[in-house]
């Protein structure tokens, strides 16, 4: 009777155990094929959208080279009648004058309109760029985005000297701001550039340590080997402290310390990791060849 | 007398014999079984106890299609992701890589190009050379 009871439970146990393993199969499977094609989708968006934001960088900079050649012809005419209104004083220099300085103004808003634009995109793209101090520049540069926006509406309704004399005012105050965020923003590519080159060197050392691992060696070569190993890794650290030292730099700059000499002291900061890195591919290089 | 206790003694003998009628069939009261029961065995004691299951080849045949059942059930849910036929999307999960050189050179590529556009002395997208300052009359001073 025990025997017969015991044998139609297994029986049964093993229908149960059988159709459970079913499903939690096919939902197994089914799980990890829409993660895999949700890991798909995000790749295949991050990709178009890196692609999207290549094409745009590249119609943006066709744009501001023609407009920064428009610009500077607009700019020597305006300079030539603010010459003539100043030798002739007359009604009619006064209005080319006026006139010459409207469209310097204007063709001035959209090539800074068009640079801002530009380095937005270049920030989105960039890597290596902490976070923070990314998201922080991209929203400075929108913010400046839309002034010049404004500015460059009040350019073209310009019609008067009054007009023209409030445009060079509110343009002061804006260059000031726009010039700091500049400034603050290729610091950030260029700190973004060598961060980026450090981590694809860290890359390079790492699979070089696993394939020192992995590989058959004599003591003598794997004792040298090693050897290497640690003076890349030590020469790694170094390199991580100064990016480091930079990135907190980066993320305590005042907006009043924004000027040309800023990025040219960041770029100075940066030399010395970035002659690392250099060292550190080499020095990967020279393990590489040891091995062969 | 004799008589009587002959024709007694036959009557007897007749009496103890097979006791049926004419008509009845010979084997009607012959008892059976219409279905085949569980094949039962007689212990010693008289009391019958059924054949154990791995005797019996129809419930050993259950038992044994519902482990094979069991082994294909963990075989498949346990089977290396790698060889599940799960999707035609190919599988963005690291893979332990042969130990190559090419591995090593596109590491060290991508490094190097990295490393080239990098140069902080170069500074690609300096802000725009106009007129920051250029005015049509002098500001007034306050």
């Amino acid at each position: 009777m025990y025997t017969r009871m015991m044998s139609n439970f297994i029986c049964k146990l093993g229908v149960v155990v059988a159709i459970v393993g079913m499903f939690a199969k096919a939902t197994v499977t089914t799980v990890k094929a829409q993660a895999m094609v949700d890991q798909d989708q995000t790749a295949a968006s991050q990709s178009l959208e890196s692609a999207s934001i290549a094409s745009q960088l590249t119609d943006l900079e066709q744009q501001y080279r023609g407009q920064l050649q428009e610009y500077r012809t607009a700019e020597r005419t305006a300079q030539i009648a603010k010459t003539q209104l100043e030798q002739l004083d007359t009604l009619t220099a006064l209005e080319d004058a006026v006139q010459a300085t409207k469209a310097s103004y204007v063709l001035r808003d959209q090539v800074l309109l068009t640079y801002v634009k530009q380095l937005r995109l270049r920030l989105i793209a960039s890597l290596g760029i902490p976070l923070e101090l990314k998201n922080t520049g991209i929203k400075r540069l929108e913010e400046d985005q839309t002034f010049l926006e404004k500015h460059l509406e009040l350019s073209q309704q310009a019609t008067t000297k009054e007009d023209i004399t409030a445009l060079a005012d509110t343009f002061a105050i804006l260059a000031l701001e726009l010039k700091a965020d500049a400034f603050h923003n290729t610091s950030l590519l260029a700190f973004g550039k060598v961060q980026s080159a450090y981590d694809k060197s860290q890359a390079l050392v790492a699979y070089t340590e696993q394939q020192i691992k992995h590989q058959k060696l004599s003591e003598v070569t794997r004792a040298q080997l090693t050897r290497n190993l640690a003076v890349i890794k030590e020469l790694s650290t170094t390199t991580q402290q100064e990016l480091q030292q930079v990135a907190n730099t980066l993320a305590t700059t005042k907006s009043n310390e924004l000027d040309v000499s800023y990025y040219n002291q960041v770029a100075a900061k940066l030399s010395s990791p970035y002659s690392s890195i250099s060292r550190m591919i080499s020095f990967v290089e020279e393990t590489a060849r040891v091995r062969e | 007398m004799l008589e009587n206790e002959l024709e007694s003694s036959e009557l007897g003998t007749v009496a103890s014999q097979t006791q049926f009628e004419g008509e009845e069939p010979l084997f009607a009261k012959l008892h059976r079984p219409s279905k085949p029961t569980d094949v039962t065995t007689a212990n010693p004691n008289g009391v019958q106890q059924p054949h154990p299951w791995w005797k019996q080849p129809k419930k050993l045949g259950v038992v044994a299609v519902v482990i094979l059942v069991m082994i294909t059930v963990a075989g498949l849910l346990f089977m290396p992701a790698s060889q599940q036929p799960v999707s035609t999307v190919p599988s963005t999960e690291p893979s332990l890589e042969p130990v190559t050189n090419d591995g090593f050179q596109q590491r060290l590529q991508e490094a190097q190009e990295a490393l080239d556009q990098a140069d902080p002395a170069d500074n690609e997208f300096p802000i725009p050379p106009v007129d920051y300052e250029f005015r049509l009359f002098a500001q007034e001073k306050n």
